[in-house]
């Protein structure tokens, strides 16, 4: 026996008690807690859905929400809905966010001044906050003023019949995008300042001046689908006229760039020259279109004769094409007269009653002008009005021009806000009677004439708010004004005929009919006016200032979704951040380079914004997006590491930098007004891209063929028979030519590189009925950004935040990458490649990993089992579509509360170390098979779609069983554009990409 | 050997049977006294009585009349205080002693409108999705994973260990990955990870 010693026995007996106590660990004790009262159509485990309206813009898209045991957990298009017809757009996704919105205003509050003199909200119970209102009110008796939002439906009537009731009609709807130029332009052409209808699907030539309708113009949903709808099979072709390039500008085919302001002439130009080919067009126009030719205008716009007599030689042979009046981007000082010279393009060409419609119109007449907000501040500093109700509004972020806070100072105004998170406008309030968010309320709206959609909550109130209906009928009863009886709900109900009526229009989503087509004519005149340029301020030799909307923030309204500023905006690829946009020539006149922070001044303020430049904007131009530069999310953020940068203020405010010049016509802002002197100060920021480059560098990701050569490859081979129709292709096994095999020539490295043929329904278990894949259309994919958001949502990605992204953390297991071939007034080739895991058949990352946590399932799926990794990351180190992601910290484990009742119970949450990646969503498989195994029948095309999939305004992906031969997706991998990304690496990926479609006139 | 390399191999081996020894013979999972005989529930409820044989004079309610769930859906819940304020509210004395204060606790929580916390006993971690009705549908008895629950007078986890050839005979608990493949495997159902894994 050797011998121990005392301090040997020590040790030994301490390792060994410690040893024992480690396997000792005990979970905590969980609970299970069950309804009290079970509503009957809720099954616990199985999703609810309700059909609600979205609210996140004013385009009043139909919703339908999946919540489960009382939480939205995700949000889709209604499948019934005219607008939006089961798709949603990026910013819809996150609708119910703000309700889980952690630093949402929780309930009632007012401002106290301290002693030290800081401006503090102190919270109230809600018989304090109607005893504030109802005196301020009552103080205030005809000089109370409402402010809000663009609004339609009962709510927007009941909130006039209150103000009436109370004595002061006074009300302002407010948005910062509000058509004023395109209305007034309607009401000097037409003699109607309705906004008709642009029946975006029925044109074949598209011509969009500055007009973003792919990003917030109108109907940004309805647009998108329309738009697509046009282009099946290579039809269509759209024209873009403007300083940049945005998401819009980049799905067209044409770039018409002329000088910032000249716009006007460029429409001017072709609509004589569309009515020179078309036999001189109306008789009222003649003498005022021979004033503007496109020889008169080349010089002052800047683009040649040539090019403007192409373009209206395309419109005039087109059998249904269509203008699209500017965008707020091009918006000058003359906006109503440039709107109205496109209302005049559209006149000659035939456009008006065709692709032009008025009748079903978009319920946008009450909204008010930039003008009269300036005069209601006006009305504020003289002491005119004594309360301020806001509600949907933030003026004092978007308008920066007119002065808000100064006036409400001065005014001694009590403004009273019914905002349901802090924005800058509440910063003023002096008393907080928070709204329910969206998703916690009733309501109704007709954004389209003829389509009438309903909102309802999907979730009780989860913080003591109020519907702020209720709160003023509460207030008006109070004050001793007829108001009618009943919460807002009963009336709501009632104005809906009743609560059968109503129920049955919920169970669609509201109630639609067709509205006919009003015929309209020229107006008196029109020919008498004279369209100059916008005029530019500054010294011309400066660059000129374009402030744009922001396809993800709208105006801004969305800048507290974490997860909006993390996907990369679509154009630039960059994230968490504002960034100026200039064209490298204008750069280098003054020595700049990617990230030097610049100064950038105008009569209206200045900022430092870090430099970007790109090709995709012209010479003598800067650009900046609105929507950040607001306050921070949460002051209070905990430092952890998925909240700490919430406590910064995310870029700036490029509101700031538009001087307050009106277009006196319609009262518009003048967006596009003035010169900004730039200089270089030097210092370095660092730019947060998720894409270095839009050159493919000769790889082949995103490739396309043109109209010709793809018309005579399906000649050649028949109606959708590409690569695995034929029997001369099947040489499996082979190394082979691709060109020859292919019916359209490839592009890149597979275009010379040899690959070997393969069946990818041959990447699964011999007796497995499916062997999942998916197919992607490129010339669809519009690069919106929509499938981003629906993966996020639904597999509870993290928000990893600016700091982890500027090391390259990004969590995103679906992008769309930007590869820009062409862009110029020749032609416009921008090609945006969703990409995901490819789920290969030969897959590199699943031979690598030690821990066998990712491996090929029987029905083909490259599956992650995240709780066995153990974190090498050897397998993302062997993927070529770098599709895997690493979670470098337990980002989704400590979000705080209600934040994470937006987690998805159905994904796992991954923690610190863990692998994860695209699943082709397979709890939406699993449970597919699931309902199928109930009825003892396998899985049927079109049951399973996954998220990316279901959102695609698109329809660029389908998804489905490679093995079934009539499914979508594998008639979509049979066709002559079918291709597969680095296929030469013979991975066998599962995932097809159809080429997208260049429409130029070469073969 | 000098004993300082003597003392390294003695903490190897000591630790190692340390941990054998505490994996013990009910596998790694280790089953506290009151695991064994069954949380204590904030209302006593005794399946015996409720779901118990008829011909011992119970009253032989079925399994899926109050968790209804595991046959339609993925999670078998426990009832809504009103499934059980169905029988109650006319049943307020029941035949074994301290049933009266029993049933009117039912009654406390519904006045009160507050839902009855009770304490799980059968649980499988976050990163598992355990879906129930495959498994009803497959034809898999409650009591096969659940145990004897209707002669159980007090829910708890009845210990069962399985020895599976894939995890080279090391024994698994109830509820742990390994007892739930040995069934699978002999039962020839999936073994295909993304089933629950995801």
């Amino acid at each position: 026996m050797p011998e121990i010693d005392r301090r040997e026995f020590l040790k030994i007996a301490g390792m060994t008690a410690g040893a024992a106590a480690t396997v000792a660990c005990r979970e905590p004790v969980h609970k299970i807690i069950p309804y009290l009262n079970q509503p009957d159509e809720v099954t616990p485990g199985i999703a609810t859905y309700y059909n609600s309206t979205c609210r996140e813009c004013p385009g009043g898209c139909g919703i339908r929400v999946k919540t489960r045991e009382g939480r939205p957990l995700k949000v889709d298009g209604n499948p019934d809905h005219p607008l939006s017809k089961g798709k949603l757009c990026v910013r819809g996704e996150f609708g119910h966010m703000r309700t889980y919105d952690t630093a949402r205003f929780a309930g009632p509050m007012k401002r106290v001044v301290d002693a030290s003199g800081a401006r503090k909200l102190e919270k109230i119970t809600w018989d304090e906050g109607m005893t504030l209102l109802v005196e301020a009110l009552r103080k205030g008796s005809s000089k109370t003023v409402f402010l809000g939002g663009a609004e339609t439906g009962t709510q927007d009537a009941l909130i006039d019949q209150i103000l009436a009731a109370i004595g002061s009609p006074h009300r302002l709807r407010f948005e910062p995008f509000g058509q004023e130029a395109l209305r007034s332009a309607d009401q000097i052409v037409f003699g109607t300042d309705a906004v008709p209808q642009f029946k975006i699907g029925a044109s074949d030539v598209l011509i969009a001046f500055g007009t973003d309708f792919l990003e917030t113009w109108l109907s940004p949903l309805a647009n998108q689908l329309d738009f697509i709808e046009s282009r099946k099979n290579g039809k269509g072709f759209a024209i873009f006229v403007g300083p940049r390039l945005g998401l819009s500008g980049s799905n067209a085919d044409q770039w018409l760039a002329p000088n910032p302001g000249s716009e006007v002439l460029v429409a001017l130009a072709l609509a004589s020259e569309v009515a020179k080919r078309k036999g001189g067009g109306p008789e009222a126009l003649r003498g005022l279109l021979a004033k503007y030719t496109p020889a008169s205008v080349a010089e002052k716009t800047g683009v040649s004769q040539a090019t403007l007599e192409g373009v209206a030689a395309r419109i005039a042979a087109a059998s249904a094409p269509l203008a699209l009046p500017p965008g707020v981007e091009v918006q000058g000082t003359n906006a109503a007269r440039f709107a109205a010279a496109v209302q005049i393009l559209n006149v000659v060409s035939g456009a008006v009653g065709k692709t032009l419609v008025f009748g079903p119109d978009h319920n946008l007449g009450k909204l008010a002008r930039f003008a009269e907000l300036r005069e209601l501040v006006g009305k504020m500093r003289g002491g005119e009005v004594g309360v301020l109700l806001v509600h949907g509004s933030n003026p004092a972020y978007s308008a920066p021009q007119v002065g808000l806070s100064d006036a409400l100072h001065s005014g001694n105004v009590f403004t009273v806000s019914f905002a349901f998170a802090p924005d800058e406008t509440a910063e003023l309030a002096d008393l907080i009677l928070p709204d329910n968010t969206p998703f916690e309320s009733w309501g109704d709206g007709e954004p389209v004439r003829g389509v009438k959609t309903l909102q309802q909550p999907t979730v009780r109130p989860l913080f003591d708010t109020r519907p702020t209906a209720d709160v003023l009928l509460d207030a008006a009863r109070a004050l001793g004004a007829s108001v009618p009886a009943g919460s807002f709900r009963d009336l709501l109900v009632a104005a809906w005929g009743g609560r059968a009526s109503f129920d049955a229009a919920l169970g669609r989503g509201g109630e639609w009919k067709d509205v006919a087509a009003t015929s309209v004519s020229l107006a008196g005149g029109v020919a008498s006016l004279d369209f100059e340029p916008a005029p530019l301020a500054g010294n011309a030799s400066d660059p000129v200032l374009v402030v744009y909307p922001s396809h993800h923030l709208y105006d801004g309204r969305l800048s507290r979704v974490q997860a909006l500023h993390e996907i990369p905006d679509p154009v630039t690829k960059t994230m968490w951040g504002s960034y100026a946009e200039l064209h490298p020539e204008t750069a280098a006149v003054l020595d700049i380079e990617m990230g030097d922070v610049l100064q950038i001044k105008t009569e209206a303020g200045e900022l430092k914004v870090a430099a970007y430049p790109h090709d995709t904007i012209r010479p003598g131009v800067i650009a900046l997006q609105v929507g950040r530069g607001g306050l921070p999310r949460n002051p209070d953020a905990p430092l952890e590491p998925h909240s700490y940068w919430q406590r910064d203020v995310i870029g700036v405010n490029a509101y700031s930098l538009i001087p307050g010049k009106l277009d006196p016509q319609s009262g518009a802002l003048a967006w596009l007004s003035t010169h900004a002197s730039v200089s270089n100060t030097k210092g370095r920021a660092p730019v947060l891209r998720a894409q270095l480059t839009f050159d493919q560098q000769g790889r082949g990701f995103g490739m396309a063929c043109t109209t010709g050569a793809l018309a005579e490859a399906e000649a050649k081979h028949g109606e959708g028979h590409g690569e695995s129709g034929a029997e001369e292709h099947h040489r499996f096994g082979e190394w082979s030519n691709p060109h020859r095999l292919h019916p359209l020539p490839l592009q890149g490295d597979a275009a010379h590189l040899p690959t070997r043929q393969y069946d990818p329904a041959a990447d699964a278990h011999p007796d497995s009925p499916y062997r999942w894949g998916m197919s992607i259309d490129q010339d669809a994919c519009t690069g919106c950004n929509a499938c981003m958001a629906a993966c996020i949502t639904e597999n509870n990605i993290p928000v990893v935040g600016p700091e982890n992204i500027r090391i390259g953390r990004e969590m995103h297991w679906i992008r769309i990458e930007r590869y820009v071939e062409a862009a110029d007034e020749r032609e416009v080739d921008v090609r945006h490649t969703p990409m995901l895991c490819q789920h290969c058949g030969a897959a590199p990352c699943e031979s690598v990993c030690p821990a066998l946590a990712t491996y090929h399932s029987k029905e083909g799926l490259n599956v992650m089992v995240e709780n066995r990794c153990i974190g090498t990351r050897f397998c993302s180190n062997n993927c070529p579509y770098k599709a895997r992601r690493f979670n470098h910290w337990s980002y989704d484990w400590y979000v705080p509360e209600p934040e994470n009742w937006a987690l998805n119970p159905d994904v796992m949450v991954r923690a610190k170390g863990v692998m994860e990646k695209c699943t082709f969503c397979v709890q939406r498989i699993n449970g597919a098979k699931d309902l199928a195994r109930k009825e003892d029948r396998h899985v049927r095309d079109g049951e399973i779609a996954t998220a990316c999939q279901q959102v695609c305004p698109s329809n660029a992906i389908s998804f489905g069983n490679l093995r079934d031969e009539a499914a979508v997706v594998t008639e979509a991998r049979n066709d002559v554009r079918a291709y597969r990304v680095l296929e030469h690496l013979y991975t066998r990926p599962a995932v097809s990409y159809l080429m997208n479609i260049r429409r130029v006139e070469e073969a | 050997m000098g004993s300082g390399k003597r003392t390294a191999v003695g903490l190897v081996v000591a630790a190692v049977c340390a941990v054998v020894a505490a994996a013990g013979a009910t596998g790694l999972y280790q089953y506290t006294p009151e695991e064994l005989t069954g949380p204590e529930q904030p209302i006593a409820f005794n399946h015996q009585i409720h779901a118990g044989a008829i011909t011992d004079g119970n009253l032989g309610i079925p399994c899926l009349y109050c968790h209804g769930p595991a046959e339609r859906g993925w999670n078998a819940a426990v009832p809504a205080v009103s499934v059980c304020m169905g029988c109650h509210q006319y049943v307020k004395q029941g035949r074994t002693p301290g049933s009266e204060q029993e049933i009117a606790k039912i009654h406390e929580y519904y006045d009160k409108k507050e839902s009855i916390p009770w304490i799980r006993v059968h649980r499988v971690p976050d990163y598992v999705q355990f879906k129930h009705m495959r498994h009803v549908q497959a034809g898999v008895a409650c009591q096969e994973c659940h145990g004897p629950v209707q002669d159980e007078k007090r829910v708890y986890l009845v210990p069962q260990t399985r020895y599976t050839k894939r995890s080279f005979f090391l024994p698994t608990a109830k509820l742990e990955m390994g007892w739930c493949m040995e069934c699978h495997l002999q039962r020839g159902a999936t073994d295909d990870c993304v089933a629950c894994h995801y």
